[in-house]
């Protein structure tokens, strides 16, 4: 019932993608939630090869006669949703399964034209809104930028924003700019700073972060993980998760990671407890 | 067993073997679909109402269960083409999201399979060419653009801005009468100067196909506008021929649930 938004105010690579995935895996693990993710970038297919390699359906290929699936995936989802016919059992057939009735996944659109990918974010506010009826929580991977319309009606409806930053004092410093800046959305109650790909051997680590932003906690953290990023480019997020969660440690690099994961998500569910107060 | 019986054995199993074979074989051939065949009616707007028809089918028609999926993932295809089955149906009743519905897979399918683009989409509708598109076609495109910005008000705001509805003689008539001519749409065309994106041309192909696929031809956009309700009457020699003692003309009523229900007058 409350939806999430990854967000950055920056076009640049900031982990932004790979921090939905680990936080809603791990939400979806560990607390009894149904979980929707929604990949709205553009023109990107981390989520999906975080979770599926690349398989060929040679059947289906010989049935279609090598033609487009046309009714799949996020495309005939906006079909549904721009007839009014989206319902949320509808938008469940449209979506990838990850951990049955706990993780599901809406792919990205396919196009690799802004101006098609636009046309069709501008139905995802209804899209979003329908899902938010049926599933607990709907985690969105926002385009990052703030300069799309479509972004800003998402962010709007998010109950929770979380501003990914990536370890580097140019995006910390502009999230501190912009929390100044009382018009913008970065300054109100539902925004919720990340700090994604955090080390702790860092300067920017995430305890120095959370002082130079003046924040009363110690914000919340994606940690930098070599085994999770690796994991995620080959379609491993899903058994890397269990894998840790079964053989967690404080002592290992995985069982911090993980640590660190529950500790955000506790974090996560107490804002959006705050902000639906 | 003697060696006869043997020996027709072993043709028996040969010509099973051979005719599975060929059989394979024959099959595989087919698999290969052709690409579409380009030429000059490629793009004309009869050609694309013949693909459109057929891919639809072939949509509609596969069997998923030659294709090997999974329990969860055979069961969310089965209501993804339960979904689009149920538009098809619904739309050739009028309802209005199964409209937009099948209107929005006519355009992927156009857009991506089809091959429809800037250049060649002028060949179903002269787009480029305001001198050779007929009245029909600029009303479709004005309606088009009317109904952009004023969504189902769009037929009422044409005739209001452009004073349509007032009593007017036209050449040929001694009683005044209600008309829109063909000249007004020419000169209403001429003035509003439209600038049509790609997307928007598109639109109006798929408009126009799917009212002559499923839709209710010339009347099917004007339909589903807030108006009272659309009649028509068919003059000449067809009602001669086919049942000169009644009356052909007809009226379609609106219902509360968008669906049309049919009067004889």
């Amino acid at each position: 019932m409350s939806v999430i938004t990854f967000w950055n105010s920056i076009e640049k690579e900031c982990g932004q993608t790979l921090s939905a995935i680990a936080i809603a895996t791990y939400m979806a693990m560990e607390h009894n939630y149904r979980i929707l993710l929604i990949d709205a970038c553009f023109h990107d297919n981390t989520m999906e090869k975080a979770f599926w390699k690349k398989k060929e359906n040679k059947a289906l290929k010989e049935l279609t006669g090598g033609k487009i699936d046309i009714s799949s995936g996020a495309e005939g989802l906006i079909s549904a949703v721009a007839s009014n016919k989206a319902t949320p059992e509808i938008i469940t057939n449209y979506t990838r399964i990850v951990f049955k009735n706990r993780l599901d996944i809406l792919l990205g659109l396919k196009t690799q034209i802004r101006q098609d990918h636009e046309k069709s974010m501008m139905l995802y506010k209804d899209l979003i809104s329908t899902a938010n009826k049926y599933y607990d929580i709907v985690f969105v991977d926002l385009s990052k930028g703030i300069t799309r319309q479509s972004s800003e009606a998402i962010l709007k409806i998010s109950d929770v924003i979380l501003y990914t930053m990536p370890p580097n004092l140019n995006n910390i410093d502009k999230f501190k700019e912009l929390r100044l800046n009382e018009n913008s959305i970065v300054s109100s109650q539902k925004i919720m700073p990340l700090l994604a790909r955090s080390d702790e051997s860092s300067g920017y680590n995430v305890k120095n972060t959370s002082r130079y932003i003046k924040e009363k906690y110690t914000i919340a953290t994606v940690p930098y993980n070599v085994r999770f990023m690796e994991a995620t480019n080959e379609a491993r997020t899903a058994s890397f998760m269990t894998n840790i969660k079964l053989s967690k440690s404080a002592l290992n690099v995985n069982g911090n990671f993980f640590e660190e994961l529950g500790r955000t998500a506790q974090m996560v569910i107490d804002k959006i407890r705050e902000v639906n107060k | 067993m003697n060696i006869a019986n043997l020996m027709l054995m072993f043709v028996v199993l040969v010509i099973v073997i051979v005719f599975i074979v060929r059989s394979i074989k024959k099959n595989k051939e087919e698999a290969v679909e052709e690409a579409v065949e380009v030429d000059d009616k490629t793009y004309t707007l009869d050609k694309m109402i013949k693909f459109v028809k057929k891919r639809l089918d072939e949509i509609t028609k596969i069997n998923l269960y030659d294709i090997g999926l999974s329990e969860e993932e055979l069961k969310r295809r089965k209501a993804k083409k339960y979904e689009l089955k149920k538009a098809l149906k619904g739309c050739t009743y009028g309802d209005v999201n199964d409209k937009k519905y099948v209107k929005e897979l006519i355009y992927d399918l156009l857009s991506k399979e089809y091959g429809v683009d800037e250049v060649n989409i002028s060949k179903a509708i002269p787009f480029d060419v305001p001198s050779l598109l007929s009245a029909q076609d600029k009303f479709d495109i004005l309606i088009h653009e009317y109904k952009k910005t004023f969504s189902y008000e769009a037929l009422t705001e044409f005739i209001k801005k452009y004073n349509l509805a007032a009593l007017k003689y036209v050449p040929g008539s001694t009683k005044p009468c209600y008309v829109i001519t063909s000249d007004e749409i020419d000169m209403i065309y001429d003035k509003e100067n439209l600038n049509l994106s790609f997307a928007d041309k598109l639109e109006v192909v798929v408009q126009r196909i799917y009212q002559q696929y499923k839709g209710y031809s010339s009347i099917d956009e004007i339909r589903d506008m807030n108006i009272d309700g659309v009649s028509g009457r068919s003059f000449g020699f067809t009602r001669k021929l086919f049942k000169p003692s009644c009356t052909n003309r007809w009226r379609l009523f609106k219902t509360s649930n968008g669906s049309k229900s049919t009067k004889s007058m």
